[in-house]
């Protein structure tokens, strides 16, 4: 069943064409990886189906319904979740809280239930501790629940939005480059840890620069350059693919 | 919640300490003192959810304070209403102002609420001053009346305090359960990145509203409860530097905790009275004080607080292990 489907995504920025007409189709429980030279337009691509950037023209249709343009906490309430190249950890709150603020769409407790702290916020908070410790011990973290997040190491950073990506269980995780910037040792645990992911059914777009990575975990590969749709296929036909030699290592090869 | 239970319990002791101030300190002058700092910890209470925890920043808090006081206490003159109704009332329209003002203004990333809310404290104080039919102008508005319970007025330094002080621990202990929720995660993840916030769910522009006019109608309750127990406010009360002074009182107590509120409010409100034999050198002393804590404690008197007691906790651990 196709789950995500877009259609000639054109995305402007002052003039500067970033994506010139993308299409491609996800399936349930598939992973797709997005690979392309820096510039290529894959953050790019990742924004405007998290709602954090409005499409110039095209369309995104998530499971039959038309998204594009939606506010990212309307495409986060329908099951869409991301990660950032740049972290965006909350720093000055736990790594608990982190993950647990990864379950807003999840809790019903507004403003005056709790100012008056009600019983239903206890029940609430259980659950959503009991969830996140959870969802901390898949990526290895529990031990740690009590730190501030900013305190933490770079590659424990990357594990704690994961798990905060991952605990309401979104129905699309998009991952901007997890592996980058973490060592070999640190990449490795990642790709055990997006194996672990991949288990759990939830269909994926994998943004990644190791290609270890996107040729271990991916059922298809889709390369972008210069905003433009170059390939699109299993990982080893794409790998073979003349245009994509020719976009990564230049001319003459 | 360890640390929901932890709070709690640091505000019972507080509520403690603050019910059995009476018993020692019988002067009125003190009492005064310690009232106007039971409402500036109020204020400053509900602008440190909005600054220290959303990451907002106002400074037209004075005008909603104003609100509150002149919004009653005319209503109570002149419709001889009950204060306690006259008090509600005036939440309620201070509620909408700030809706008013938060909609347009926090839909925008950025520090746009800063400027809605200094322009409209300029113009609530212009208003004060210029509508003196209805306000009493410059020299204000004398003869509100105070609370009663059944029989009892509240008309001395002594009553008040009960009253005052404890609408002020009750403020207190629901901005604790508040922080300590889905609510106020949502609130403090706006705070750290609100590009991530949204991304999780957040409606970042609704959660910035409702804290924003929850500060505000807390403002307009501490404002209400000033005009009935002083029975008289004057525009000069609520001016802009009565703003700057509850921001100070945040950023002095320590942004990121309520205790915060309570400690900023409990240290800058006396200094006026103690540097009052310095004259006109007392602005100078006070922003000294003010550079110094920014300076070398810029996560206020409670990061102090925390980092004595943290450094004790750690000196008895290593007094175990040698012992």
């Amino acid at each position: 069943m196709t789950f995500l489907e877009v259609r000639n995504l054109v995305k402007n920025y002052n003039g500067v064409k970033a994506l010139r007409g993308i299409s491609f189709d996800l399936k349930e429980g598939e992973i797709l990886g997005i690979i392309g030279p820096n510039g290529a337009g894959k953050t790019t691509l990742v924004n405007l189906v998290s709602g954090i950037d409005r499409p110039t023209s095209g369309e995104i249709i998530l499971k039959g319904k038309k998204v594009e343009g939606l506010p990212p906490y309307r495409m986060a309430q329908m099951g869409v979740a991301r990660t950032f190249q740049h972290i965006q950890i909350f720093p000055e709150m736990t790594v608990l809280e982190n993950v647990k603020a990864g379950l807003h769409t999840r809790g019903r407790t507004g403003f005056i239930a709790s100012l008056l702290h009600l019983p239903s916020v206890t029940r609430e908070e259980k659950e959503s501790t009991h969830l996140s410790l959870e969802a901390l011990a898949l990526v290895g973290m529990v031990s740690k629940r009590d730190w501030p997040a900013g305190a933490l190491p770079y590659g424990d950073r990357k594990k704690v939005v994961i798990a905060r990506a991952l605990v309401s269980q979104p129905q699309i995780l998009m991952l901007d480059e997890p592996a980058g910037g973490l060592n070999e040792q640190e990449t490795q645990e990642m790709g055990e840890l997006i194996h672990r992911i991949k288990g759990m059914g939830i269909t994926i777009m994998l943004i990644e620069h190791d290609m270890d990575l996107i040729m271990g975990f991916c059922h298809r590969v889709l390369v972008l350059h210069h905003g433009e749709r170059i390939a699109l296929g299993p990982p080893q036909d794409v790998q073979d693919d003349p245009r994509v030699i020719q976009a990564y290592l230049g001319e003459g090869f | 919640m360890r640390s929901l239970r932890v709070n709690r319990l640091v505000l019972l002791f507080v509520a403690l300490v603050v019910y059995a101030l009476p018993m020692v300190i019988k002067n009125p002058y003190y009492l005064n003192v310690l009232n106007i700092v039971a409402l500036n910890a109020l204020v400053v209470a509900g602008l440190t959810l909005l600054i220290g925890y959303t990451g907002q920043i106002s400074l037209g808090h004075g005008a909603f304070y104003a609100m509150g006081a002149y919004v009653s206490g005319l209503m109570a003159i002149h419709l001889g209403w009950s204060p306690w109704i006259t008090t509600i009332i005036a939440m309620g329209i201070t509620g909408v102002v700030a809706t008013i003002i938060g909609i347009p203004t926090l839909r925008l990333r950025g520090h746009y609420l800063v400027m809605a809310t200094l322009g409209f404290n300029l113009i609530v104080y212009i208003l004060l001053v210029q509508l003196d039919d209805i306000t009493g102008g410059p020299s204000g508005l004398p003869g509100i009346p105070s609370y009663t319970i059944g029989k009892m007025v509240l008309a001395t330094d002594f009553r008040c305090y009960w009253l005052i002080w404890s609408v002020t621990l009750a403020g207190l202990l629901l901005s604790i359960n508040l922080i300590h929720s889905r609510v106020g995660r949502a609130l403090m993840a706006i705070r750290e990145s609100e590009v991530a916030a949204s991304c999780l769910g957040i409606e970042t522009w609704k959660y910035k509203t409702r804290v924003f006019v929850l500060s505000a109608v807390m403002a307009s309750l501490a404002g209400s409860l000033y005009a009935h127990y002083m029975t008289f406010i004057s525009p000069k009360t609520f001016d802009i530097f009565y703003s700057i002074e509850v921001v100070a009182m945040v950023i002095i107590g320590g942004m990121g905790s309520l205790w915060g509120a309570l400690l900023g409010a409990a240290f800058l409100t006396p200094l006026p009275y103690l540097l009052h034999f310095f004259e006109e050198y007392k602005d100078i002393i006070y922003g000294a004080i003010f550079m110094g804590v920014l300076i070398y404690s810029p996560d206020g008197l409670v990061g102090e607080v925390t980092r004595f007691y943290r450094k004790k906790r750690l000196e008895s651990r290593l007094r175990e292990l040698e012992g």
